[in-house]
């Protein structure tokens, strides 16, 4: 079943499709590894935030995360796993992010949707749903490549709706802003240009949303 | 004149005698209530079997009868000894899942063994609701010590499932053309499966070899936690490692650090700047974390206290599981608060 699976998948996405693992069990990080290399995917691994962050900044070439929340030094809560899906939402680091894990899975699967993952699975997972779930990341990703440079924009909301039409409109106003400008390298006049406002206008909103060249 | 002494010499003789007589009831009865306490602790602080026990050092006491009925966690059970009838003290307990009403029935007598038959009621019933606490305490550290098992099982056996799962999966449909590179990462993956199946034994036999006394590197430990709070933090001292279980080391520094990430996530006035000091002194190292731009503790002497949270999301154990665990490794666990200075933890730890 794994091998259709696998024949489904788009060839040319596959070949060059880069995937990291964030897994601290060792032997089912290889199990992943090999399993997702034997299927034509390059592989990149992990087993704690901080690697799969440096991971990521070094190869952007990375389209999907598959991550356990479960991670050191916290490998029985679900914190150190959402902090790596929020740091890589607030860091803006264009990869979809499948959550494979084993803890309580109702409550990890809202919050790690709610911070920003693409798909979740809980273990055990079969390999082909994993197959599946990466297929689709891989295809999301594509597709937003392409939105992208014909400059669409697709941004991830997670704000309540009883915080009203402002709260929302703020929240994709920093997020646009913020995306456009690390796109553009922090270069004014082109990300005025990109979202059609004036430069005083882009100066307004990082001060309101606090964004600094450093800190993004 | 002389016609008074008789008389004062017998009201002072018999002032005397009553006080006498009153010390020597007081002192009996302060017996008797020890004899009670040392029944408590004989029988482990177990109420029903303090209840069914206790009768013969009541009846020593000068009470008439008692009846008890209990509801121990949904048996409902009950006793009566003595005359149960006529004038009585009674006290109802309800505690979660425990009920008990007691009746201790009186002799009619006097107002001065009525007052100290009262105030040996009073301990009794001070007694049965320590003993109500002690039960329910020892059902909550059960459980939580269940829980904890629990997430540590659904965390690695979920793990082991999901590879167990693939490798039977690849083993049934390999890829073709890739069989060899299957065999080859089988011979990696088995020893680590191993190296994880005999990890879980050892956890769930509590003979880890973490338990052994294995040397964990402290600096990157304190950094790894500090990073994992967001906590900015200067480590000064040279590198070191440390001698305890790393599950308990791994404790100790997440509830100290956890503690200073709630505090700066709750005043919001300034950003947290963690300095944490690392000193050896013998066989020991001497770990003094503060934020130097934390407010200071306004409760010091609950710090340590279990069940005490300020944080509505606590549960109040951390910070007393890390002195805990800090003691049983030979070391210590201690706080410095003085007003107006933010709050200082001190961690000591073996070498």
């Amino acid at each position: 079943m794994a091998a259709e699976t696998h024949d489904k998948l788009d060839a040319s996405v596959k070949d060059k499709g880069k995937i990291l693992v964030v897994e601290d069990d060792l032997a089912l990080r290889k199990m992943l590894f090999n399993s997702l290399e034997m299927q034509g995917f390059i592989v990149n691994e992990a087993d704690n935030r901080q690697s799969a962050l440096d991971i990521l900044q070094d190869n952007q070439e990375i389209s999907v995360v598959i991550l356990d929340l479960g991670l050191p030094p916290m490998e029985h809560t679900t914190d150190e796993g959402l902090n790596v899906i929020r740091q890589i939402t607030d860091e803006m680091i264009p990869v979809k992010i499948i959550v494979l894990t084993g803890q309580d899975e109702e409550r990890s699967a809202l919050e790690a949707i709610r911070e920003g993952a693409f798909d979740f699975l809980s273990k055990p997972a079969s390999f082909e749903d994993i197959l599946i779930s990466v297929n689709r990341a891989f295809l999301f990703h594509h597709n937003e490549l392409a939105m992208s440079a014909d400059g669409v924009t697709r941004l991830q909301l997670s704000t309540k709706m009883s915080d009203g039409l402002k709260a929302v409109r703020e929240e994709a106003e920093e997020k646009l802003v913020r995306q456009v400008l690390k796109e553009t390298g922090f270069n004014i006049y082109q990300s005025a240009a990109k979202l059609g406002i004036k430069r005083e206008s882009i100066y307004y909103f990082m001060k309101k949303f606090g964004i600094s060249r450093d800190n993004d | 004149m002389e016609q008074l002494y008789p008389y004062l010499i017998i009201i002072g003789s018999s002032i005397l005698i009553a006080a006498g007589w009153l010390l020597y009831s007081y002192r009996t009865q302060i017996l008797l209530s020890q004899k009670l306490i040392r029944l408590n602790e004989d029988l482990n602080y177990d109420l029903p079997d303090f209840l069914r026990q206790c009768w013969p050092s009541l009846k020593e006491s000068g009470f008439a009868g008692l009846s008890w009925s209990l509801n121990w966690f949904g048996t409902y059970v009950s006793g009566s000894n003595g005359k149960t009838d006529g004038r009585m003290l009674e006290k109802r307990f309800d505690v979660q899942e425990i009920t008990l009403t007691v009746r201790l029935y009186l002799h009619q007598r006097s107002w001065e063994y009525r007052f100290i038959s009262s105030a040996l009621a009073d301990n009794f019933f001070l007694l049965v609701r320590m003993n109500l606490w002690v039960k329910l305490g020892a059902v909550r550290s059960t459980f939580e010590q269940t829980a904890k098992m629990t997430v540590f099982l659904q965390h690695d056996v979920k793990n082991m499932a999901q590879l167990m799962k693939l490798t039977a999966e690849q083993l049934d449909n390999p890829v073709p053309g890739q069989e060899d590179k299957l065999i080859e990462s089988m011979r990696e993956v088995i020893p680590a499966v191993r190296d994880r199946a005999e990890h879980m034994l050892n956890t769930l036999t509590n003979k880890s070899a973490d338990n052994l006394e294995s040397s964990h590197d402290l600096n990157a430990l304190l950094e790894q936690t500090a990073n994992m709070y967001e906590l900015p933090s200067t480590i000064n001292g040279e590198t070191t490692t440390v001698k305890l279980p790393k599950n308990n080391l791994q404790s100790i520094l997440d509830n100290i650090l956890g503690n200073f990430s709630r505090q700066a996530n709750k005043s919001s006035a300034q950003k947290p700047d963690v300095h944490i000091d690392l000193e050896r002194e013998d066989d020991f190292v001497k770990v003094t974390i503060t934020d130097k731009n934390g407010a200071p503790c306004l409760w010091p002497e609950r710090l340590f206290e279990p069940f005490w949270s300020e944080f509505g999301t606590g549960r109040g154990i951390g910070l007393y599981q890390a002195r805990q665990h800090a003691y049983a490794a030979g070391g210590s666990l201690t706080a410095e608060s003085m007003a107006n200075t933010p709050l200082i933890f001190v961690l000591k730890l073996p070498a």
